[in-house]
């Protein structure tokens, strides 16, 4: 459990540091992933085979591919998509687990690639933590942002009054 | 109103508005140049200190040495009240600074007239709050008459910008503020007009029926009351709203415990930090978003991991062949939604966990009943 704290500091340190999309847009998220590293990441809706894995991140000499179950639900997907560039954003090293699940894909070209089975590894813990709470943080209701001059005076007073609250 | 009550009610009051200053000089901060909102911390400050001092109005007048001196500073911090109530409220209809300026400018007369006018009073020590006499005892002097003049001229203007207001706005949380605020500004006309009847029936040697106690004072309660409730009424609202999320996100946790707890007997490895004893996952208050949250991956895990496990034999509607062992009749509950679910691709995967845990708390009510199925 003091690991798992411990981690999870560390992930909220390297959540500060990013600047996660309001709501949360996962596809954008990965295209400002993407530009950080100087490389696109490709994604990859997969029915992986029963009691394999459910999210891959492979990284070829050019590019990032992240693979994820398309069986499951939107926010089940979205949060293994999270996991996968999790890894990335934590600079993880890869196993060698073979490209048997993507027959298609050159083994040569394969550097690195790490599958979300469990998390009995730290590096799978790290990236399970810090997709949580990229994904719980961006659901928390936003702070009120900076206000501007409005015109109308229903409207002016509603933001007076109302210290910029949303309406009803 | 027992005479008992009162300093009782202003200390309630006095806190209230105190609280009321506080979020009101926060959120002023937001926006330092808005000269309405700084109108209204100032209004809210205000009263908070006109009703502090009339909490302590003896013992002002025990420093000081002169009678009344406490009602007279809680009189001027009332003023000052009114007419930054009024300037916040022809600021909303009106930002340019010209109609706002000459309210500030009236104060600025009145205010140093009333202490002069005080000053030049003779002292009458039996209406002192020090002074057990005070509660029928009625204190005359010009700076009373000047008070309750500006004071009601204020109250008018401010009634008919608060009236004024209200038709400019529609939302109900809003049309409540203005409502309290003309409750607020008519009461305080009627404490000014029962005030000003005694007075005159005092200075004329007229005897009016009751007191001036009893008939002003809860007038006076009443006005603060009812404006420092439309000081915080829209402070209420997003308090409000993060405990409403705060109670489904806890009552949605609580409901989902069964069913995780039926998957992680099946699939441990889907726990990130498992809370598997009932009375903890009660008593878990904080980090609510990031736990259910996890409660909801960690279903979504399992029902993966136990994909594999499914009977052939099970695939038929629930109820209808109902499976024999806890574990197959876990897995016929999470085959089910499974394929529900899988028409929805990421693109759409936007903020909506609520859906999601509405679809699991679903799935959780059915686990409940095939539990309770006899075999």
């Amino acid at each position: 459990m003091r690991e798992l704290r411990r981690i999870r500091r560390r992930c909220e340190a390297l959540l500060r540091t990013l600047d996660v999309p309001r709501p949360l847009d996962v596809h954008q998220l990965c295209a400002q992933v993407a530009r950080l590293r100087g490389r696109p990441i490709h994604l990859l809706p997969t029915a992986f085979p029963d009691g394999t894995v459910c999210g891959l991140w492979i990284a070829s000499d050019s590019a990032d591919y992240l693979a994820y179950e398309q069986d499951t639900s939107a926010i089940h997907q979205e949060h293994i998509l999270l996991h996968e560039l999790g890894h990335l954003l934590c600079g993880h090293d890869g196993d060698d687990i073979g490209t048997g699940l993507f027959p298609t894909l050159e083994p040569a070209t394969v550097r690195r690639m790490l599958a979300r089975t469990n998390y009995s590894t730290a590096q799978e813990l790290e990236a399970e933590l810090l997709a949580s709470l990229i994904r719980s943080r961006s659901a928390a209701p936003l702070p009120p942002g900076p206000e501007v001059e409005s015109g109308t005076v229903g409207e002016r007073i509603r933001r007076a009054v109302s210290h910029g609250e949303p309406g009803e | 109103m027992n005479p008992g009550d009162v300093p009782v009610i202003q200390l309630t009051l006095f806190v209230a508005c105190g609280g009321a200053v506080c979020y009101k000089l926060w959120h002023a901060r937001r926006r330092p140049g808005d000269r309405s909102r700084q109108a209204l911390s100032l209004a809210v400050l205000a009263l908070t200190v006109g009703t502090g001092i009339q909490v302590g109005a003896a013992t002002v007048d025990r420093v000081t040495g002169l009678p009344n001196t406490g009602r007279m500073l809680s009189n001027c911090a009332g003023v000052v009240a009114a007419c930054a109530a009024l300037v916040f409220l022809v600021h909303l209809r009106r930002p340019a600074p010209g109609p706002a300026s000459r309210q500030w400018w009236a104060l600025a007369v009145v205010l140093p007239a009333i202490v002069v006018l005080f000053l030049l009073s003779p002292a009458d020590p039996a209406s002192s709050r020090g002074d057990p006499r005070h509660a029928t005892a009625v204190y005359s002097s010009p700076y009373v008459y000047l008070f309750l003049a500006y004071l009601s001229y204020v109250l008018s203007r401010a009634l008919r910008e608060a009236h004024r207001c209200l038709r400019a706005v529609t939302e109900r949380s809003l049309r409540t503020v203005f409502w309290l605020t003309i409750a607020g500004c008519g009461t305080g006309l009627l404490y000014a007009f029962f005030k000003f009847c005694y007075l005159i029936g005092h200075d004329l040697g007229v005897g009016l029926p009751g007191n001036e106690n009893s008939t002003s004072t809860p007038a006076y309660l009443l006005t603060i009351g009812l404006l420092a409730v439309a000081a915080v009424t829209p402070a209420c609202r997003p308090v409000m709203r993060v405990l409403r999320r705060w109670t489904r996100r806890y009552l949605a946790y609580q409901r989902l415990f069964p069913l995780w707890r039926a998957v992680y007997r099946a699939a441990p490895t889907v726990a990130l930090g498992p809370r598997d004893s009932r009375l903890r996952s009660l008593l878990t208050l904080c980090d609510l978003e990031f736990l259910l949250y996890r409660r909801v991956i960690e279903i979504r895990d399992g029902q993966l991991a136990l994909r594999n496990l499914v009977p052939a034999g099970t695939a038929g509607p629930l109820g209808v062949a109902t499976p024999a062992s806890g574990t197959d009749r876990l897995v016929a509950v999470l085959r089910e939604p499974a394929t529900e679910q899988s028409e929805v691709g990421p693109e759409s995967a936007g903020d909506d966990l609520d859906a999601e845990v509405r679809s699991l708390e679903r799935m959780a009510s059915r686990y409940a009943r095939l539990r309770r199925a006899p075999r």
